[in-house]
């Protein structure tokens, strides 16, 4: 609020609504991420986690091939994914935003916005038993004396699921990009001769820049950090890093390598994330 | 409509079948009788029904899951409504950094919250426990309710506490009085919404929840294992309260959205 | 006279570096009905907040019978405001918006405060509406709602920002004639904010012309329509010709000033040098056919425009330097001159209505 605020000195009254979150978030939030941090220099001594400062649980996750390889890998995954799913999602977007009438706009955001908080595990599960070898796609084809095809255990299937996870977010927050897309821009175009197909590349996707890039980079957020799909669509071959974690907790009880690996995929959203934002607000002119 | 209109409207179809095929096909084997999911479809059955409900592991984890998701509804709409009123109403050196704080944890994958959880929780005595799922859970979930009562609260006239002040009511019961009750849709709509994500997540869970299964990592436990369409069962009970807690809360967001401030 | 019930004491309001209001100094007597007006922008939105305790002033003090009240928050203030938004509660009825502020007085039992918001309601003719929800109301019942809602409360002062603003104008004609009805017999202060000469005219004891975070001049309407205490006062108020000059001669509380349009005589005194401005209210300057000599209380020029607003005709005349004058007359004044675009005018004024504003 600009202003209409009696202030007086010690006043509680924004404290009591600052303070819940902030005490919240930074205990259970921020507290958890330094620890895992602190705890990525412990040791793990006979088969017991001590507390120590050592740099040895980075030193073995860095210097293992098998690391280098996730990394590899699931980097590759996620940005495939992103660009795949900005693709597949832009038509749509672009139908929404543009050509469809409230209703079935208003329709399709209900639709796009259930499954994106609903069952993502179940619907893996799902997908797995669509894709399988003796799966439905497959005794489908089977019928008409067809296949069988390897879909399940490739990278193919792993994108499958991370497209069922990022593609309905993707489109909405291409939706919300191009809606505030000024309409006359695209009748101006329209009416110096400008195709409708060119102009969305001349017209429509450089105002709504912004926007895309970052739908595309909520697709690779979150294929980066997911675990279900690369582990049961893409059968871990090779794992990803989410795969590493779950590993190195569940049976290899190392917390500190998982933490290693924690850390680094943190540090490789944050700076996938600020240099994505520091293109979408660059300067147009170099094409 | 156009020709280029007609072909967009199939593609937009078409991407609606592949987002919900594999809740649909979820669904339907989870009747099939046939142990082995694939066409042709073999017989209706309740057997798999019949199997969970039996099943005491699938009864625990349900009950587990129903008290963390209303126990994180409750904790993250409140924390969400203070946020959102804390970003409505004051200005203050850091705001940046508060509502950064506040609003970040979904950015984080669900992998790397658990992991952290777990060392945390651990070094607190609580990992292995419900409570520890429930602190998880609530961090990850008050920016949605934050986010919606944001919304509502952008709509209310900024004049309308000023103006109960001046009748005599202090900023505490203003918030009771008239902050709380113009919120109520998006307070219910996040109730639902936090308390669908909460039912549903599996990741941090999974890491901090030890023993204390909640429905979605039994489910997980279970894919792990064979494939069997009790999974299907379980995985479409799930769905059915979460699709249901999420429709409610769109609801609730539409109704407030059609009434809107009209000065 | 009486205690004042409301002072401004060298009341100023700064955010950071601007200021909104800039020492204000003003006593408001209990009954009376007190316009501040300007133009936006000019304070008198903030100086209302100041009173209900909605701002705080950054220096000065505000006092209630003789009690600073800087620092009582505005939940303890007991002085309702009618807002230009309406301010009413959307969630609650017409009823229970009524009801709100007794309720958080206290002392009241559900069926008293529920009798009294009736009373108030009725009073305000819309008792009929008590179950209706907000969004069913027009704008004209929404007020009424607000004006209810505020008198409830029986106060000392009933603080009106911008209360008509919203309503079209043939409403805002009948609100008048009811808050000036309220204000006779409730017998409270009214202290009322708008940017509409016309409101602040028909309502007004006194009005506070404001600017720039100053007060202008504080008068009756009479007394500012008559005699602008400031170029910027015979601006806003739009009523009077101003022409700015350079004395040359002063004598027995004459001017004359050397302006573009010629030599003007106006009453007032000034230093020989100095530099002036003279109005002449539009409404005391005669029209004639051009011929007779000017002197210094006449102009002569070209008719430019008229401007029909019912019964009365504005006439703009072009000087010979290309600065206007205007001239209102009733349409009959001007019937037999048949004056057409291009005629050629003469203007004159009595010497007493030309004044020479003070610097």
């Amino acid at each position: 609020m600009a202003h209409g605020r009696p202030t007086k000195r010690r006043d509680m009254f924004p404290a009591a609504f600052i303070l819940p979150p902030l005490v919240w978030q930074a205990s259970f939030f921020i507290t958890p991420l330094v620890f895992l941090v602190w705890m990525s220099f412990w040791r793990v001594k006979n088969f017991r986690l001590t507390r120590d400062f050592v740099t040895a649980n980075w030193e073995r996750i860095y210097n293992a091939g098998f690391f280098y390889d996730a990394y590899v890998h699931t980097f590759t995954l996620a940005t495939v994914n992103a660009l795949v799913v900005s693709v597949l999602a832009f038509p749509a977007a672009y139908f929404l935003a543009f050509r469809a009438g409230p209703k079935v706009r208003q329709l399709a955001i209900v639709f796009l916005v259930t499954p994106f908080f609903t069952s993502y595990l179940v619907r893996i599960y799902s997908l797995q038993i669509i894709l399988a070898e003796h799966g439905i796609i497959n005794s489908a084809l089977g019928l008409v004396g067809l296949g069988p095809i390897t879909m399940l255990s490739t990278s193919f299937a792993t994108v499958v699921g991370f497209l069922t996870l990022t593609l309905p977010l993707v489109i909405l927050v291409q939706l919300l990009a191009l809606s505030q897309v000024d309409k006359r821009l695209m009748e101006a175009a329209s009416n110096l001769g400008v195709p409708p197909f060119e102009a969305v590349f001349k017209v429509v996707i450089p105002s709504a820049k912004v926007g895309l890039i970052m739908a595309g980079t909520f697709g690779f957020l979150l294929s980066f950090g997911d675990y279900v799909s690369p582990l049961f669509l893409g059968g871990s071959k090779p794992p990803t890093l989410s795969i590493l974690i779950a590993d190195q907790v569940k049976s290899g009880n190392n917390w500190p390598r998982a933490s290693v690996v924690a850390v680094t995929m943190v540090v490789t959203l944050v700076a996938v994330l600020l240099l994505m934002t520091s293109l979408a607000y660059a300067k147009r002119g170099k094409k | 409509m156009t020709r280029g209109d007609k072909i967009l409207s199939v593609y937009l179809a078409a991407i609606f079948v592949f987002i919900l095929a594999p809740i649909v096909t979820l669904i339907v084997f989870s009747f099939n009788a046939d142990r082995f999911p694939s066409l042709p479809w073999s017989g209706f059955s309740l057997e798999w029904y019949e199997a969970i409900a039996s099943d005491s592991t699938i009864h625990t984890g349900f009950k587990n899951s129903l008290i963390v998701a209303v126990a994180t509804a409750v904790i993250s709409t409140i924390l969400g409504f203070c946020a959102a009123y804390t970003d409505y109403r004051f200005k203050f050196f850091g705001k940046m950094g508060f509502l950064a704080l506040a609003a970040m944890p979904p950015t984080v994958p669900v992998v790397i919250l658990g992991i952290a959880n777990l060392t945390f929780m651990a070094q607190i005595n609580l990992a292995g426990t419900l409570q520890a799922v429930i602190l998880g859970h609530t961090v990850y979930c008050a920016p949605f309710a934050m986010a919606l009562i944001r919304i509502r609260l952008a709509d209310l006239d900024p004049d309308i506490e000023p103006a109960a002040w001046n009748l005599g009511a202090t900023r505490m019961t203003t918030v009771r009085q008239v902050v709380l009750p113009f919120c109520r849709p998006a307070i219910f709509s996040a109730m639902a919404i936090t308390a669908a994500v909460s039912f549903d997540e599996f990741m941090i869970a999974w890491f901090v929840s030890g023993i204390n299964e909640t429905l979605p990592v039994r489910i997980l436990a279970m894919l792990q294992g064979q494939v069997s369409p009790r999974i299907n069962a379980v995985g479409s009970l799930v769905f059915l309260v979460t699709i249901t807690l999420v429709l409610i809360a769109q609801a609730a967001v539409y109704s407030f959205r059609k009434t809107r401030r009209n000065v | 006279m009486s205690e004042p019930i409301l002072t401004l004491d060298a009341v100023e309001k700064r955010y950071g570096a601007d200021v909104a209001v800039e020492r204000i100094d003003l006593a408001i007597d209990k009954r009376e009905f007190i316009v501040l007006m300007g133009p936006s922008g000019c304070g008198k939105t903030t100086t209302l907040r100041i009173l209900a305790g909605l701002e705080t002033p950054t220096a000065g003090e505000v006092r209630l019978w003789g009690r600073p009240i800087n620092d009582v928050p505005p939940w303890q203030r007991e002085m309702p405001m009618v807002w230009q938004s309406y301010a009413l509660f959307p969630f609650l009825d017409v009823r229970r918006n009524v009801e709100f502020g007794l309720k958080q007085r206290g002392g009241m039992s559900a069926g008293e405060r529920r009798k009294k918001a009736l009373e108030w309601l009725d009073r305000l003719g819309i008792a009929h509406m008590e179950k209706r929800g907000i969004h069913q109301l027009s704008g004209g019942q929404r007020q009424r709602v607000a004006l209810a809602r505020a008198l409830a409360l029986e106060p000392e002062v009933l603080l009106l920002d911008e209360p008509l603003s919203a309503l079209d104008a043939h409403l805002r004609i009948r609100m008048q004639g009811e808050l000036s009805r309220l204000h006779s017999e409730l017998g409270i202060t009214f202290v009322y904010v708008t940017h509409a000469q016309s409101e602040a005219f028909a309502l007004a004891d006194r009005v506070v012309i404001m600017s720039e975070g100053r007060v202008q001049q504080i008068g009756a309407p009479r007394e500012i329509y008559r005699a602008p205490a400031s170029r910027f006062v015979a601006d806003f108020i739009g009523a009077s010709n101003v022409v700015g000059g350079t004395v040359v001669e002063e004598k027995d509380g004459t001017v004359v000033l050397e302006t573009p349009v010629g030599r003007l005589e106006a009453t007032g005194s000034r230093a020989k040098g100095a530099a002036g401005a003279l109005s002449i209210p539009a409404d005391w300057i005669a029209v004639e056919p051009a011929g007779e000599a000017t002197d210094g209380t006449a102009v002569e020029g070209r008719l430019v425009t008229e401007d029909f607003t019912g019964a009365v005709v504005t006439l703009y005349v072009e000087l010979h330097d290309g600065s206007q004058f205007f001239v209102q007359k009733q349409q009959h004044e001007i019937e037999r001159l048949s004056l057409k675009r291009g005629t050629r005018v003469r203007l004159s004024w009595p010497l007493e209505h030309a004044t020479i504003l003070p610097e």
